[in-house]
């Protein structure tokens, strides 16, 4: 969650670069504030107004978010030039839904397509292509299936370019059951002595994962201690993780017809008057960071007791209550003067959903880019992971800094129309053998411009359409060889030659002793004691051919001026 | 000044630099968080401290910053950037200036020396050190330094080849700050112009383009736009860069030629708002360059470039032989294409049936030439129809690429919407005249039954067709149809289109509310009840357009009665069914504009009223504003407190709910009494003061804020009914509520008022009377019963004993019983008005102003640091890893 008006700034300035650098139109990745959070301020304060696109999901949440972070930002003062609920409205009207894997024409050149990105509800990695140029921008992914969501998946598209987030770089994260297991003890020993436990949790993605936990949990333990969410935000988003239920993970989807996971019957809605009830509970209660609202207030009752616990699960920003303790804050200062003693067992468990050093490896080694981009990380460990794909992969890989301009070369292939006499006649000169894919083959034609359309043509037929008479362009070249002998007897010579050096090639020797080599022609004349002219003409299709000639015969025969 | 305030702080400021020496130290050390967010703040934080030079000397913040930046290669460069930053800052103020100025040049030496060699390229510090340089430029002092030490030459060098966008700009605003302190034609800023030269010189060679503008146009761009002095310096001064400029125009449109499109069309802007600044001969060769190279671009069949170059020419005079190229050059091709016009002046055939072979060029063109505002209304309406349907005597291919085209059907629309604007023109064609409504209305109509269109499109539509809609319903057909295409999106299966209709339909009832036509209309399609319906939709966002549609329909007396005809509702069922929203919609969204709906409605409703405003709220919505008050979204809560506030305040002093100021002496002592029950009937309602009493303590900070300010205005508003009490000739030894509370000590007083001799406190005890008597009334009403006097006391007679027939005797009886009933809820009443009156806002506005203590929160953020770089050996999976 993003606090601080400076955060919101720099939020803006780096969306507006990434604009301004290489989006023609947006796509939301998912719907985290770090992702969405300045999309109102660019289509309504900035003026964009080209299209923007959103998972369903998403666009369906996102909206949530945003509000959230414009109470928080205005609460917090100092911000007024912010926007508008009426805004953040006409801006989700903007938006376009996608689904996964569906083909998005933006216009001419552009092609998106959505892959599912795991991490949260609706998050997706997007392919963008550019006529031939393609990228990857993966956005959060998580590549290991969670309690409610699945893994990440994308298929072997071989963009230009792989924009990954390297949060993980250099860690191998353990095993997540490992940690639920910690997680699910730490609540059970904390309500078995009577305690509370609080969990201050942002209302979308792992309130939902946690719940899913504690619920089947609940109902294996047979446990009846009560299980609270804050109303609001998580009750709607509950809402929303059953309406995409095929975005969740395969097993909330295969046991979804007997019962849908999220449907909690251990986990009831909070009332504010519930705080000061005796006994042992536990609370989800919102914003994940304790800097406001109702996990702050729960906190400042339950505090002062070692027999309560709080279990922060996420990432707080300096400068939050959540922060502080998580650093070990054992007196925290509060609003007039008073002073808080914090007592109560302070736990902090990562159920972050990003990729791993191994995930981002194996992403790679799926979609198969040709090169590699870091975001979104520390630098000290991007170094390492970029070493490691280079090594791995033998792929350029880049981790720029803020701002940084990067260049990265890329092959441009211009496709063209081939007519069909040219492939038949091509295909006539190669004879029965079947094309060889790793061998290039060299295809002679006029090629033709239609409009902003290319073909290659037969040069006859081209000359014909276009009315113009055809005009031979042929190199000749004499090699002077001092060679005794009949001047068939260098002709022959010539011929087995070529024909041992060239194979690729129809050569023949003709009566009049001249020989052919595709249609390079040798001719060879001269007495039989002086010196033998060689004759080489070959037209300008054939240059490559005919240097090879030049040179084979050069080598080979004792030429003594060319 | 700040300083001397902060001195007052004592202890808090000795612990301040206590903590700030520990950051220093542990900066020192190579510690630094990883999250750069918190080094920010703390340096805005030290900036709001109001430190005085000696109190920097005390924190070591200016030793630290002069050793880290003098042997900066030891450091991690993000501790060096912040280094920076801090002396920055201290070059920043003239005060902070003179002491340590001196301390920081020097410190700056080493770093600048290897910057101009090209030893130093780390980006981070680079980018710190040339904003550093900004702050210190401002100091004649500062600026010779910079100068001396060829910092700006160096800046130059790095703009060439500069790797990040951030240092780009940096060095762009520094050198800017420059020229403008040291002026465009000093000798200082002569290399700026040469390397500006040189560059572009480079830039007319270069055969390949990158995806940004060349940094040397940006700076020259930032160096004139809106500077005409430094533009006439350009024209006169330096030919050749602006031919370069035009050069740049030939090579294939990129951000280059954006940039000089810029640059050439403030020129022009300028000129024509301020024409005496440029010398006139070298304006007219300018104008015949510019001319030349629109000629140049036209036979090159570079239409593009040229249509972007004459749009920014169209600033200059009408009657100009370049501004009619310049519309030529927009007008043409589009005449062309639509088959408007096939004369072709300006361009050649050849090139217009190019252009037709591509798309995006033609769609380019159409677009530029709708953005030049150039076009008559007919062609746009004409374009805009193709968007739709095929058009006759229009090429297919033409016909494929604008069909169905979002962006042309928007430029259409935002053109269209322009010139409905426009009533007065000197430009022929620019607004919509009346032999133009019929076309238009009926491609709007066309346009907007798309329901597969893009939203902003229906809206954009809504928008415009507001502006016809007279003409619309005149026309039966037209009319017909707009009904049918209402109905239909109000049932579309996209909540946009939805809500875009929703949000029509209010604005079209706002707009004529006072059109019997329309009103007319609005009631035979049935809209009145389609939004009716549409209170209950599915999504949010269409809920709380209906809401808002509804409260413009309620102002329209014939509407809402309409309305309640057609529903069989009355005004209490529309209420009850807002109430019921506002209590349960899981929507915030909705709530809020169900509670902006009631204060909006009994706000029209007091100004309009014929009865004392205080009586037209029932008390029903007292409760639902209590629920407003404890709701989960911080902004209902806002929407009930401005709702308490503006009963409390502006119907105390017998205004309506939307006036803003009172006259108390103005109010008649009897509307005070009246007034006065109210305000405690409110607050005796069930525990309605214990919720409002509850928003001081509110999580939400803006809700505090709020409360904080309802209160201190009811404080006020009670302190002025007490002053306004003691300035009328009634006699009143006390306050209101401290008589009140004594009451509540004496609980014969009133009693003894009643009977004192003393006729004013006689006065004073019978208005106290009729307060009560009022206040029970109320809540009598409150019951369901209406308030009328007689039916009152009957009521109470009947509930006594409905056998006694006796009227005299059970009126006795009752008024006897309204006393004892009185007595009671004097004590409760004097209670709470004595709570109120004596609540201690100041701990709450402590609180509040807890949040901006700046030296708290410079204390807050140090400890954030130091927390963060202790935590930083941990082996253990990082906190900051867990985003």
């Amino acid at each position: 969650m993003l606090v601080e008006a400076v955060y919101w700034q720099r939020l803006v300035e780096r969306t507006l670069c990434w604009i301004a650098v290489c989006i023609w139109d947006l796509m939301m990745i998912h719907f985290h504030l770090d992702h969405c959070g300045a999309l109102p301020y660019m289509s309504e304060m900035v003026g964009y107004d080209g299209p923007i696109y959103m998972t369903h999901p998403t666009k369906a949440i996102c909206p949530i978010l945003l509000e959230d972070f414009r109470k928080i930002t205005v609460d917090k003062k100092g911000e007024t030039n912010f926007f508008t609920s009426e805004m953040i409205k006409t801006c989700m009207k903007k938006v376009k839904a996608v689904n996964l894997h569906e083909v998005i024409q933006v216009d001419d050149e552009l092609e998106i397509k959505a892959y599912y990105a795991g991490h949260v509800l609706g998050a997706a990695m997007f392919h963008v292509k550019v006529g031939q140029q393609s990228l990857v921008y993966t956005g959060d992914y998580n590549m290991t299936p969670d309690r409610h969501l699945g893994a990440a998946w994308i298929d072997k598209c071989r963009p230009d370019l792989l924009i990954t987030e390297s949060t993980y770089a250099t860690t191998i994260r353990e095993s997540k059951r490992c940690r639920e297991r910690d997680f699910l003890k730490k609540v059970h020993d904390c309500v078995e002595k009577g305690g509370k436990v609080l969990i201050p949790v942002f209302a979308l993605g792992r309130a939902q994962e946690l719940c899913i936990l504690l619920e089947s949990y609940w109902e294996r333990m047979n446990l009846n201690i009560p299980i609270y969410f804050s109303l609001g935000l998580t009750e709607k988003a509950n809402h929303y993780y059953k309406l995409f239920i095929s975005w969740t993970s395969q097993k909330i989807k295969n046991t979804f017809v007997q019962r849908n996971m999220f449907e909690f019957t251990h986990i009831k809605p909070f009332d504010r008057s519930y705080i000061e009830n005796p006994g042992p509970m536990v609370v989800f209660a919102t914003p994940g960071m304790l800097h406001a609202g109702l996990s702050l207030q729960v906190f400042k009752k339950w505090a002062p007791f070692e027999q309560n616990m709080v279990i922060m699960p996420g990432y707080c920003v300096a400068g939050t209550v959540g922060h502080k303790i998580l650093n070990g804050a054992k007196r925290l200062e509060l609003e007039n003067k008073q002073t808080l003693d914090v007592r109560l067992s302070v736990q902090y468990m990562s159920f972050s959903a990003h990729a791993d050093a191994k995930g981002i490896m194996q992403l790679i080694s799926w979609c198969e880019p040709k090169n590699v981009m870091l975001v979104h990380g520390e630098a000290a460990k991007m170094d390492f992971l970029k070493n490691k794909i280079q090594q791995e992969f033998g792929i350029d890989c880049y981790k720029p800094a803020n701002g940084e301009t990067v260049t990265i070369q890329t092959l441009h292939n211009i496709p063209i129309d081939i007519s069909l006499n040219l492939l038949k006649r091509a295909a006539s000169f190669a004879g029965l053998k079947s094309p060889d894919p790793l061998k290039m083959r060299v295809l002679q034609g006029a090629l033709v411009m239609r409009g902003n359309k290319l073909q290659l043509m037969d040069a006859d037929q081209a000359l014909k359409d276009v009315g113009l008479k055809e005009h031979n362009l042929r190199f000749t070249s004499t090699l002077y060889v001092e060679e005794d002998g009949a001047s068939e007897k260098l002709a022959e010579k010539i011929y087995t030659l070529v024909k041992d050096k060239i194979k690729d090639h129809p050569t023949q020797y003709s009566t009049d002793g001249s020989i052919s080599v595709s249609d390079v022609m040798i001719t060879v004349s001269g007495d039989d004691e002086e010196t033998k002219s060689v004759l080489v003409t070959w037209s300008h299709q054939d240059e490559e051919l005919g240097s090879e000639l030049m040179e084979i015969l050069k080598n080979e025969l004792p030429v003594t001026m060319e | 000044m700040a300083a001397s305030t902060n001195r007052n702080k004592g202890s808090n400021f000795e612990l301040t630099f206590t903590i700030l020496k520990r950051v220093v130290r542990t900066l020192m050390d190579g510690k630094m968080p990883p999250d750069d967010t918190i080094m920010h703040n703390f340096i805005d934080c030290l900036k709001r401290n109001g430190f005085s030079p000696e109190d920097v000397i005390k924190t070591e913040l200016d030793s630290f910053a002069n050793s880290v930046v003098n042997g900066y290669n030891q450091y991690d460069p993000s501790i060096v950037s912040f280094a920076i930053n801090i002396q920055g800052w201290l070059v920043e103020d003239p005060a902070f200036y003179c002491t340590f100025s001196q301390n920081v040049t020097e410190a700056f030496s080493r770093v600048c020396r290897d910057t101009k060699s090209g030893n130093m390229c780390e980006t981070v510090i680079l980018t710190s050190l040339f904003d550093c340089f900004i702050p210190l430029s401002k100091h004649k002092g500062g600026m010779k330094w910079i100068v001396h030490e060829g910092m700006v030459l160096a800046g130059l060098k790095l703009l060439n080849s500069c790797p990040s966008i951030f240092l780009e700009k940096t060095i762009i605003d520094f050198i800017c700050c420059v020229v403008e302190q040291l002026g465009c034609t000093s000798v200082e800023c002569i290399p700026i112009f040469e390397n500006i030269q040189s560059d572009l010189d480079t830039l007319v060679k270069q055969k390949t383009t990158r995806p940004f503008a060349a940094a040397s146009l940006k700076l020259l761009e930032k160096l004139c736009i809106n500077k005409p002095a430094l533009q006439t310096n350009l024209l006169t001064s330096h030919s050749c860069t602006i031919n370069s400029l035009f050069t740049l125009l030939f090579q294939p449109y990129n951000k280059n030629s954006e940039a000089v499109v810029r640059i050439i069309g403030d020129v022009f802007k300028q000129w024509s708002q301020n024409i005496d600044h440029i010398e006139t001969n070298i304006m007219e060769s300018f104008i015949s360059q510019t001319e030349n190279t629109l000629s140049d671009l036209v036979t090159g069949g570079n239409i593009e470039q040229a249509q972007k170059l004459a749009a920014c020419c169209l600033n200059i005079k009408p009657d100009s032989k370049l501004y009619i190229k310049c519309c030529q050059l927009h007008q043409e091709p589009v005449y062309w294409m639509f088959g408007v016009n096939k004369d072709l002046n300006l361009l050649s055939e050849v090139v217009v049936r190019s252009i037709m072979k591509d798309r995006s060029r033609c769609i380019s063109i159409i677009s530029q030439a709708l953005d030049s505002n150039v076009l008559p209304v007919t062609v746009v309406i004409k374009i805009l129809r193709c968007t739709l349907i095929p058009g006759e005597h229009i090429d297919g291919t033409l016909t494929s690429y604008v069909l169905n085209n979002t962006k042309i059907q928007r430029k259409c629309l935002e053109y269209l919407i322009k010139a409905n604007n426009t009533t007065i023109t000197d430009k022929d064609g620019i607004c919509i005249k009346e032999e133009h409504t019929a076309p238009v209305c009926q491609v709007l109509l066309d346009l907007y039954k798309n329901d597969e269109s893009y939203s902003m499109i229906s809206s954009l539509c809504g928008e415009l067709m507001i502006k016809h809609l007279p003409y619309i319903i005149y026309d039966d057909n037209m009319s017909q149809d707009l009904s049918d295409i209402i109905q239909h999106h109000l049932s579309a299966v996209k909540w946009e289109h939805r809500d875009n209709t929703v949000e029509l339909v209010g604005k079209i009832v706002h707009t004529y509310k006072d059109n019997f036509n329309m009103v007319e209309w609005l009631m035979k399609c049935r809209l009145p009840n389609l939004i009716w319906f549409s209170l209950k939709d599915n999504e949010s966002y269409v809920r709380a357009s209906a809401v808002a549609s509804l409260f413009m329909i309620t102002q329209c007396s014939q509407l809402f009665d309409n309305l309640k005809d057609a529903t069989s509702l009355t005004e209490d069922d529309v209420l009850m069914e807002i109430i019921n929203m506002v209590k349960t919609d899981t929507e915030a969204f909705a709530r809020r504009s169900a509670m902006k709906f009631l204060f909006e409605f009994f706000k029209s409703k007091s100004a309009t009223s014929e009865r004392q405003s205080l009586d037209i709220i029932p008390w029903v919505v007292v409760e639902c504003i209590a629920l407003a008050l404890k709701d989960f979204d911080w902004e209902v809560k806002i929407a009930g407190l401005k709702f308490v506030l503006a009963i409390f305040t502006n119907l105390i002093l017998d205004q309506s709910l939307g006036k803003d100021s009172a006259d108390l002496h103005m109010v008649e002592s009897c509307n005070l009494d009246r007034n006065l029950t109210y305000i405690t009937n409110i607050l005796c309602y069930q525990n309605f003061y214990d919720i409002l009493i509850g928003t001081l303590d509110d999580c939400d900070n803006t809700v505090c804020e709020k409360s904080l300010h309802v209160f201190t205005e009811i404080q006020s508003v009670l302190n002025t009914l007490i002053h306004g009490f003691k300035k009328s000739t009634l006699y009143v030894d006390e306050s209101c509520c401290s008589k009140l509370s004594k009451e509540k000590d004496e609980p014969s007083s009133y009693k003894k008022m009643k009977y004192c001799n003393c006729p004013s406190r006689d006065d004073n005890a019978r208005r106290m009377n009729t307060s009560l008597e009022n206040s029970d009334r109320q809540l009598y009403a409150s019951n369901g019963s209406n308030d009328n006097t007689d039916q009152y006391y009957c009521d109470k007679v009947k509930d006594k004993d409905s056998s006694n027939s006796n009227d005299d005797v059970n009126k006795c009886s009752c008024y006897n019983e309204k006393r004892m009933c009185n007595n009671r809820r004097e004590t409760y009443v004097s209670d709470t008005l004595k709570k109120i009156a004596h609540i201690d806002l100041t701990v709450y506005k402590k609180r509040l102003n807890h949040d901006e203590d700046t030296v708290t929160k410079l204390l807050s953020i140090s400890d954030d640091i130091l927390s963060y770089t202790t935590t930083l050996c941990d082996g253990k999976e990082k906190i900051s890893d867990c985003y």
